[in-house]
């Protein structure tokens, strides 16, 4: 067992070891001589910045004594907010998150400090320091006393967004778990995290919850815009004006029927997204949003006659996409879809857009496209692409992008993609070259570990 | 003697029609053009 100590006797020990008076090292170190006697005598508390100040002079590294703070000022003494702030924040700094679990999980108790606590996790949440963020939302959302509390839906929205990541179980899970909160949020945040939760479900592809939330969505954005109607500032306003959300309500509804391959009610969907005369004088940023998808509307009527069948609209829209460029890459996915759907020659098509074909992050008006979105879409477009020319029988190339698109599938961890890819390839295995066959082994060996460890096995394969 | 005439006739026809239908071929299958099952997102989808 180690013998504990204080900062204070490892302060003394130092002085003593290399015969420096207290004068002296206050100097070095920037304080007082007065404040570090004090210090020393345990008549003082000792601050963040001064304990900094303190294990610099003593050349050791930062946040040395970080885990003696939490044993001398919360542990041994009554737990005090002017300590406590900082102490998170330096933690977070130094990325100590052992520490913040440690010192926040003796204020659990403490049911005041929740209000403090959730203020600290929202600056670490607006300043990027997500991993400390998420230890404080966990804390504060196991502990909150009010089940229907704002605080504590806001909690859980912070933590759907913070455990986002490319593992698609993870962000099931995610989407699943907040999902509950999203009525008991404050209406400032509702529209906001009602469309992130639909972007995740549509990289899910849970079409049946994407149909619900964007009904949802487009209910209430509809009745705030009503209400928000002759006000000049309407209070609690989300990131985007109203309309937005009535109009990508619209379009998610239509993305969602031509999904289930109903392209009559998605083109229907189209026509109240591409026009939206019920905005009265709408401001710039208003008609911004309204051409925007007014031009989606009329991307999107391409692609669903082309999805019918329509192969005549297909040098249309290749003239649209080309005075395009931010829609150049969603409507390649579709046109080789579509291509492997009815069998037409697209080759000129992916040799004059070849350079859209990689993968790299989709901008448009409102910022980056939902990179999970953006990810979801590349490894389909692969597997189609790979198909296409497979169907064509240049079998080494349709091969080598299957086994691109297998390699991404379990990158994010699609349980249907990988599937798709892995029929495709067996269905064509006998055309595959050594170096394919080599690197199939390999990737199917990585899918048979991700479905071991789902169900619960060890990792012993090989 | 009439079963194995019989035996004999069955026989041959069931080697006839493996002959006009011939058997499986293992490759065949994958040159079939395969259609598309995955459709995919819409035009301003994750915005």
């Amino acid at each position: 067992m180690e013998p504990t100590t204080t900062i204070t006797a490892q302060l003394e020990s130092f002085l003593k070891e290399k015969k420096i008076t207290v004068s002296q090292f206050a100097e070095a170190a920037g304080l007082h001589t007065g404040t570090l006697s004090n210090i020393l005598n345990d008549k003082k508390t000792i601050s963040m910045q001064q304990l900094d100040k303190i294990t610099s002079a003593m050349r050791l590294e930062e946040g040395h004594f970080y885990d003696l703070y939490i044993q001398d000022c919360f542990f041994h003494s009554s737990p005090d907010w002017r300590r406590l702030g900082p102490y998170l924040n330096r933690c977070a700094e130094l990325n100590k998150l052992d520490y913040i679990r440690q010192t926040v999980h003796l204020m659990l108790d403490r049911l005041s400090y929740a209000p403090l606590l959730f203020e600290a996790a929202e600056e670490f949440f607006r300043n990027g320091k997500r991993a400390a963020a998420l230890i404080l939302y966990e804390s504060l959302a196991e502990t909150e006393k009010y089940q229907h509390s704002e605080r504590l839906a806001l909690c859980h929205y912070r933590l759907f967004i913070i455990n986002l990541c490319e593992d698609q179980d993870l962000n099931t899970l995610a989407a699943i778990q907040f999902e509950p909160y999203i009525d008991r949020l404050d209406e400032m945040y509702q529209l906001d995290a009602l469309n992130e939760l639909i972007n995740v479900n549509i990289s899910l592809h849970r079409w049946q919850a994407v149909e619900l939330l964007s009904q949802k969505m487009g209910h209430k954005a509809m009745i705030q815009y009503e209400q928000s109607r002759g006000q000049s500032h309407p209070y609690n306003e989300p990131n985007k004006p109203l309309v937005f959300y009535v109009l990508y309500a619209h379009l998610s509804l239509g993305n969602v029927y031509s999904q289930h391959g109903d392209y009559e009610t998605a083109l229907e969907y189209a026509d109240l997204y591409g026009t939206a005369d019920w905005v009265d004088s709408p401001s710039d940023e208003e008609a911004q949003i309204i051409y925007q998808f007014h031009e989606w509307s009329e991307a999107n009527r391409y692609m669903y006659k082309l999805m019918r069948g329509q192969a005549e609209v297909l040098p249309e829209y290749i003239d649209y996409l080309s005075t395009r460029q931010d829609e150049v890459f969603v409507g390649l996915c579709r046109i080789v879809a579509a291509s492997n759907t009815y069998h037409f020659n697209i080759d000129p098509v992916l040799e004059r857009f070849d350079s859209h074909l990689r993968l790299k992050d989709q901008e448009g008006l409102f910022g980056e496209v939902n990179s999970l979105i953006t990810m979801d879409r590349h490894t389909r477009l692969l597997a189609e692409l790979g198909l296409y020319y497979l169907n064509n029988k240049k079998f080494q190339k349709g091969i080598l992008l299957v086994l691109e698109s297998l390699e991404s599938s379990i990158k994010i961890k699609c349980d249907s993609a990988i599937l798709r890819c892995v029929g495709l390839y067996e269905q064509f295995r006998h055309h595959a070259p050594a170096e394919s066959q080599n690197r199939y082994t390999i990737l199917i060996r990585e899918v048979q570990k991700l479905n071991e460890k789902k169900i619960g096995f060890s990792l012993g394969y090989m | 003697m009439k079963r194995k005439l019989a035996f004999l006739l069955a026989t041959c026809s069931i080697l006839s029609a493996v002959a006009v239908v011939g058997l499986p071929n293992p490759s065949n299958d994958s040159e079939k053009p395969v259609k598309t099952t995955i459709t995919i997102n819409s035009h301003g989808v994750g915005n």
